[in-house]
């Protein structure tokens, strides 16, 4: 399933992938299994607070850029042609360049910056852009910080759109929960019981998108 | 105040069943049937064969048809009036619904097939007579109570623990909120020659319910039973997350 993912950072994170059974690699691996119904998630929320893009990220560990954040999928309201080598520039972000922002997402707090403020290396990414606020929320595993989900905004932020970004990080914490507990029971089952059938599909196939 | 399957004088009788009906909020059918099957209000009969009931009847139907609307079943409010747990107002409603109780009960009902192959696929795994989800509600009259919403069961054992009053079995309450397992010889619990394994499910972290087992003395089924608390909790936390993110879309 590695490498369904389309977005220009998912090649990164690939090649020096989270070790096996880490939260990191279990955010990933969730990521990649539920690409679909995350890109219409993305898309109905930018669409919703008219964002300039919005965005997920996923920590790694880079060989020579040390750890930092890859993005691996988007969804725009900008031309992404048009936009294309900008992007680019925000892709892949080393940790060091957010340093200041790091506590507070490892502690689960969401971090809302408007470009004036960001730290100057931070800053010269969102150069020539249209971008002047950057909200990142962050995602926890099992209390550890395994990324980002967020956008970008030519314009204030507005609570509401704040409390969406977080409801979806929530949404996506509270699915992967749902997953693992799930594989974790069915496993446990199967070890005991290999006789018992396997119909049963997991928590959230054949649902409808946010049913 | 215990419920009175028998009447005074016919002339404390003075509704008819039509009214009897208009005046609970219940149909003719329905107080027919109860009467019939659970034995708890029986009215007393004119020279035509005719029910006639008193004030009081009326009140108790009120009072069952107001905990069937609170989420009991009628087996489970006819239980407790039976059992005198009625108030003395007949109107203070069993139980708050905005509990995580009521929670567990309204998902259910919407997911019901889903929590039966989760609740079919413990049984067999832990090779149970019965397993249940049961809900907790807030009864102010008995304290909290542990309600059915769905059962397997390969015998009759699980419908004697329809309803159970939690602080009726020592220990329970205080294991059920520290979120431990509750072990029971199953006397406790009128049963015999099994044991009965109470497993909580927190919501947000209140008690919201429990899966109850009744198995053989010699399996424990605690490790199994734990795994599936957790699939249901975390089912309905991303549910609930769901409803949460759509609301701020709309």
């Amino acid at each position: 399933m590695v490498g369904s993912l389309p977005r220009v950072g998912a090649p990164l994170v690939e090649a020096h992938p989270p070790p096996p059974g880490t939260p990191g690699a279990v955010f990933f691996d969730w990521l990649t299994d539920n690409t679909a119904r995350l890109q219409g998630r993305l898309d109905d929320i930018s669409r919703r607070w008219n964002s300039l893009g919005s965005f997920i990220e996923v920590n790694y560990h880079h060989p020579e850029l040390g750890t930092a954040g890859a993005v691996v999928m988007t969804s725009r309201v900008e031309d992404f042609a048009r936009y294309r080598h900008r992007i680019t520039r925000i892709t892949v972000i080393p940790h060091v360049d957010v340093a200041p922002y790091l506590p507070r997402w490892k502690r689960g707090e969401a971090v809302l910056v408007s470009v004036d403020d960001m730290p100057g290396r931070l800053a010269l990414r969102y150069a020539n852009t249209r971008v002047r606020w950057s909200l990142n929320v962050p995602i926890l595993v099992e209390g550890v910080w395994v990324g980002l989900v967020g956008a970008v905004t030519a314009g204030a932020v507005p609570a509401p759109m704040l409390d969406a970004y977080r409801a979806l990080a929530v949404l996506i914490e509270r699915e992967m929960a749902a997953e693992q507990a799930w594989e974790v029971f069915r496993s446990t089952l199967d070890g005991d019981r290999t006789s018992l059938d396997k119909r049963f599909p997991p928590p959230m196939e054949g649902r409808q998108p946010d049913e | 105040m215990h419920a009175a399957a028998e009447m005074g004088e016919e002339g404390d009788a003075v509704y008819n069943i039509g009214t009897a009906a208009r005046k609970s909020g219940l149909s003719v059918t329905t107080i027919r049937t109860w009467e019939d099957r659970y034995g708890a209000v029986v009215p007393v009969r004119d020279a035509s064969g005719r029910r006639l009931y008193s004030p009081e009847q009326i009140t108790q139907l009120a009072w069952l048809r107001q905990q069937i609307d609170a989420g009991l079943r009628a087996s489970e409010a006819h239980r407790l009036l039976i059992a005198g747990e009625m108030d003395e107002s007949g109107s203070t409603p069993v139980v708050d619904q905005s509990t995580a109780g009521m929670t567990l009960l309204a998902w259910v009902d919407g997911e019901g097939d889903w929590v039966d192959s989760v609740l079919g696929d413990l049984n067999r795994g832990i090779r149970a007579h019965s397993v249940s989800l049961s809900a907790v509600l807030d009864n102010p009259v008995c304290g909290p109570i542990l309600t059915v919403a769905a059962v397997q069961t390969e015998d009759g054992e699980a419908e004697r623990l329809a309803l159970l009053v939690i602080d009726d079995i020592d220990g329970l309450a205080e294991r059920l909120e520290a979120k431990g397992d509750f072990r029971d010889s199953g006397n406790h619990f009128g049963l015999e020659a099994a044991s009965v394994v109470v497993m909580p499910i927190h919501l947000s972290g209140d008690l919201a319910g429990a899966l109850v087992a009744v198995g053989p003395r010699t399996d424990d089924p605690a490790p199994l039973m734990q795994r599936a608390a957790r699939v249901i909790e975390s089912r309905i936390e991303a549910d609930r997350a769901r409803s949460a993110f759509s609301s701020l879309l709309d």
